[in-house]
């Protein structure tokens, strides 16, 4: 497999766009069940009535405090980890396809260059697809060429921002619909 | 400008004091520049250390262990895999190719490394440069050995030489495989990881060798199985201590790893490299924040004992700031003349400071190599390196503000004359 | 080199602005040993020579702090060359200082490691006006060791000793041509040659009063040696000038 050579200048540049852009409010910034087509009927990862803003709490108390998990509103893991079957996905957000988003979310790493990690799946959850099952095909995001500021735990969540592209690439454990190239990341802090 | 070419005449008149002061400052500025450089050379030699590997595999252990032992030679594994398992996983679809290591034996010190021969086509570092040998080629026949750079060097091994392995980590040759000796097939050219500090010898040799060590102990002089008979013998291996895997997707990740950390026949465990890494660098975190807060507290002593220095000749120095307000300078310039004296003395001790850096790295790279295995990079400063020594120097005038003020007050107060 | 004694007393010319003119001045230090300084008139015109006597600790040094914009008064004014120290901010008080006075103390002149010459054209690093009238940055060099020439100093020799390795006589005189460089309007002498020994003094002050005599300045110097008062356009005891009213315990 051809190791994939990455631009952290341009992940930079990205950021840096990102950042402005933002200022700009130029940059889309997107949840979870945006993106799931509208239309469609998918219901969106089970979304809790939470209180808590993304990355106030780590994912560690929520797995350890049922109470806490509860008030979290971002995606949950499937309640059943015994199946592995990637749940189907009712389509794709074509019209995000080319636009500059943010997303929060979790990484599955994939690789590394030197001490950054520069291609990993972004997902709802954390674990999915490796220690709990994976979600839709449209509930995950390949990131390549990626570079940034690394979260002190790679089970933090972080913030992506990049051109989101649709494009349906193979896993082990299903399919994957959307791409980010060249993305930046940076760690979302617990507060 | 009047006041630096006053404080440069200064620092000169008293030029004793200031070459001190200089020395202190440069040697605790060589002190925690040298710290970053030893930590970042640290990392990025651990991190050159292997790449285009994507899954470590090993018998059930933390993460960081796994990778210690396996790529690093450092600590040994729990437990080991076997061979059965290691069939089944290379069997595994997404699996594009494997490599066994088996770790244990020793030779002079060197640890002993039993591998494939597609492990010198496999094994990448730095990025993406493959092994190549500086002569010789990869082990053909059951004996042969191909030898890392730094084995080769310190030993004085040829390609031809014949070398007896030692059986475990010991270093006296008190059980050794003599019966069974090797011959050097091949050197590898230098890497700057723990490959050139290896003997690799195929996973048929580990078993050859250890033919007669079933029980664990060595066989009696005059029972060991002749080469010969060794050599008609089935030499599949019984177990592997890792082995490395290379997929055909990175996307095929996901599967493996569960089969690898669901498979029932044995624990094992599946990492990627980077992920270990990545935890090693958070083990290693405070340590290395301790150290560098150690270095910095260094640098501000040096710092305080330059204003201390100073200070204790300003009494003496009340005379000459009445020559200069007779002359028409203001308060102002009596304090930027001592501000300026402390920040000149900063900014000589820490380019004095990085030179002397330099020319350590440069002797003692070699020493370090050869003694730890750590290759330390010698770059330029990087942007953060320069902020720091930035920060350094305009410490140093800040801080000439203590007794720049305490001369300004004297010299608002004495005037012109001085009660001596 | 010629001694001059005695010389004709100058005539002001009438209208010219005085050097120096002090009026209603009084002045107390806020140390606890002060005393108060008293001046009700005092005048010095340009290019007059004048010879104030007094023994230390009169009020001669808080004198001469007043006269160099070092210390504001309590009450009244003083000017130099027309214009009040005390309308002048006191960061600009300094270049005023640098511009219109030159001053030699009875010792300890020079700093000790600058050469003779840079010792000399130190007052005008912090005056520009002054170092033009010296010849700027390309002339001035050249007018210091004139200076130094004409104080009988050989600059070949002088100019690039450092100033701690020269006799007190000879650090008297580099600090004399420090005073005059730039001509400028006061030239303040406080007790220079009470460390010389006799024959010396009385060399150095007419070659003082040469030099001051070219430059066009005037002279104001202070000491306690009567026998040097022909020398001088007029004698002003320190005590008829100021009144030292020791402080109610």
């Amino acid at each position: 497999m051809k190791r994939l050579s990455y631009g952290p200048a341009r992940a930079l540049l990205a950021l840096s766009f990102g950042v402005a852009a933002s200022a700009q409010a130029a940059v889309l910034d997107l949840d979870w069940a945006g993106l799931i087509p509208s239309a469609a009927h998918q219901a969106p990862l089970e979304k809790r009535d939470g209180t808590l803003a993304f990355g106030e709490v780590s994912h560690f108390d929520v797995a350890a405090t049922p109470e806490l998990a509860a008030r979290v509103p971002w995606g949950a893991p499937p309640a059943n980890t015994e199946d592995w079957t990637q749940p189907p996905s009712s389509g794709f957000r074509t019209d995000l396809d080319g636009v500059e988003v943010t997303i929060k979310g979790f990484i599955t790493p994939l690789g590394f260059e030197g001490e950054q990690i520069t291609e990993f799946l972004l997902v709802p959850y954390f674990g999915a697809c490796v220690h709990v099952p994976p979600p839709p095909a449209n509930q995950i995001v390949l990131v390549t060429e990626a570079g940034g500021v690394m979260p002190d735990n790679l089970f933090d969540p972080v913030e992506v921002t990049g051109v989101l592209r649709v494009k349906v690439t193979a896993a082990d454990f299903g399919e994957v619909g959307y791409q980010m190239e060249g993305a930046a990341y940076r760690p979302l802090a617990a507060r | 400008m009047i006041i630096p070419r006053l404080s440069l005449k200064s620092l000169w008149n008293r030029r004793g004091m200031a070459f001190l002061t200089i020395i202190a400052v440069a040697v605790s500025v060589m002190l925690l520049l040298g710290v970053e450089k030893v930590r970042t050379g640290a990392r990025a030699s651990f991190t050159d250390t292997i790449s285009a590997t994507d899954l470590i595999i090993g018998a059930r252990s933390g993460g960081v262990q796994l990778l210690l032992y396996s790529v690093f030679r450092i600590g040994d594994a729990t437990n080991n895999v076997s061979w059965q398992s290691y069939q089944d996983i290379a069997a595994q679809p997404q699996v594009e190719w494997i490599v066994p290591l088996a770790l244990g034996d020793s030779h002079e010190g060197f640890r002993v490394v039993g591998t494939s021969v597609e492990f010198f086509d496999r094994y990448h570092y730095r990025g993406d440069r493959p092994l190549t040998f500086a002569s010789g080629r990869a082990f053909s026949d059951l004996f042969d050995a191909v030898i890392g750079a730094d084995v080769a060097a310190r030993l004085g091994y040829e390609v031809g030489t014949q070398i007896i392995v030692s059986h475990g980590m010991d270093r006296l040759g008190i059980a050794q495989h003599d019966d069974k000796p090797f011959t050097v097939s091949g050197i590898l050219a230098k890497t700057g990881t723990p490959v050139d500090r290896s003997v690799h010898i195929s996973m048929e040799a580990i078993e050859a060798i250890h033919v007669d060590w079933r029980s664990g102990a060595p066989p009696r002089p005059g029972e060991e199985t002749p080469i010969a008979e060794v050599r008609a013998m089935d030499l599949t291996p019984g177990s592997v201590t890792a082995a490395l895997v290379g997929l055909k997707s990175r996307l095929g990740i996901f599967a493996l790893q569960r089969y690898v950390n669901e498979y029932r026949e044995e624990a094992l465990t599946a990492i990627l490299p980077g992920v270990a890494l990545f935890e090693l660098w958070g083990i290693l975190g405070a340590a290395e924040t301790a150290l560098i807060a150690v270095s910095a507290m260094v640098v501000a002593t040096a710092i305080l004992g330059m204003i201390t220095t100073i200070l204790s000749t300003l009494n003496e120095r009340r005379r000459e700031m009445a020559i200069l307000r007779a002359v028409g300078a203001r308060p102002m310039h009596i304090f930027g003349l001592l501000v300026a004296e402390a920040g000149l003395l900063a900014f000589i001790g820490t380019a004095l400071g990085v030179a002397l850096l330099y020319v350590a790295l440069l002797i003692l790279r070699p020493i370090v190599d050869a003694r730890f295995g750590l290759y330390l990079p010698i770059t330029a400063p990087t942007s953060r390196e320069w902020i720091v020594l930035g920060i350094v120097v305009l410490s140093g005038f800040i801080a000439g503000a203590i007794p720049a003020l305490r001369a300004y007050w004297n010299s608002l107060a004495d005037g012109i004359i001085v009660r001596t | 080199m010629k001694v001059a004694f005695g010389d004709s007393k100058v005539a002001t010319a009438d209208g010219a602005t005085p050097v120096v003119e002090a009026a209603g001045v009084r002045f107390k230090w806020r140390r606890q040993d002060a005393f108060e300084l008293n001046i009700p008139a005092f005048k010095i015109d340009p290019r007059e020579r004048v010879l104030m006597i007094g023994p230390s600790g009169s009020g001669k040094s808080t004198f001469l702090s007043l006269l160099c914009g070092i210390a504001v008064p309590d009450a009244g004014e003083i000017r130099i060359m027309g214009t009040s120290l005390t309308s002048i901010p006191g960061s600009q008080r300094d270049r005023f200082r640098a511009d219109h006075l030159g001053i030699i103390f009875q010792m300890f002149n020079l700093v000790p490691y600058l050469s003779c010459l840079e010792n000399v054209l130190l007052p005008l690093g912090f005056a520009p006006k002054r170092n033009e009238r010296a010849g700027g940055k390309a002339g001035a060099p050249a007018e210091a060791k004139r200076l130094l020439d004409r104080l009988g100093l050989d600059p070949a020799v002088f100019a690039d000793k450092p100033a701690s390795r020269m006799s007190v006589g000879q650090q008297q005189r580099v600090a004399a041509a420090r005073a005059l460089i730039g001509r400028p309007d006061l030239i303040i002498a406080d007790e220079p040659t009470s460390s010389l020994d006799r024959d010396t003094q009385l060399a150095f002050v007419g070659l003082l009063q040469e030099e001051v005599a070219a430059a066009g300045s005037a002279l104001l110097m202070v000491s306690h040696d009567v026998s040097l008062s022909p020398m001088f356009d007029r004698v002003v005891p320190l005590k008829d000038i100021t009144r030292p009213v020791a402080e109610a315990a």
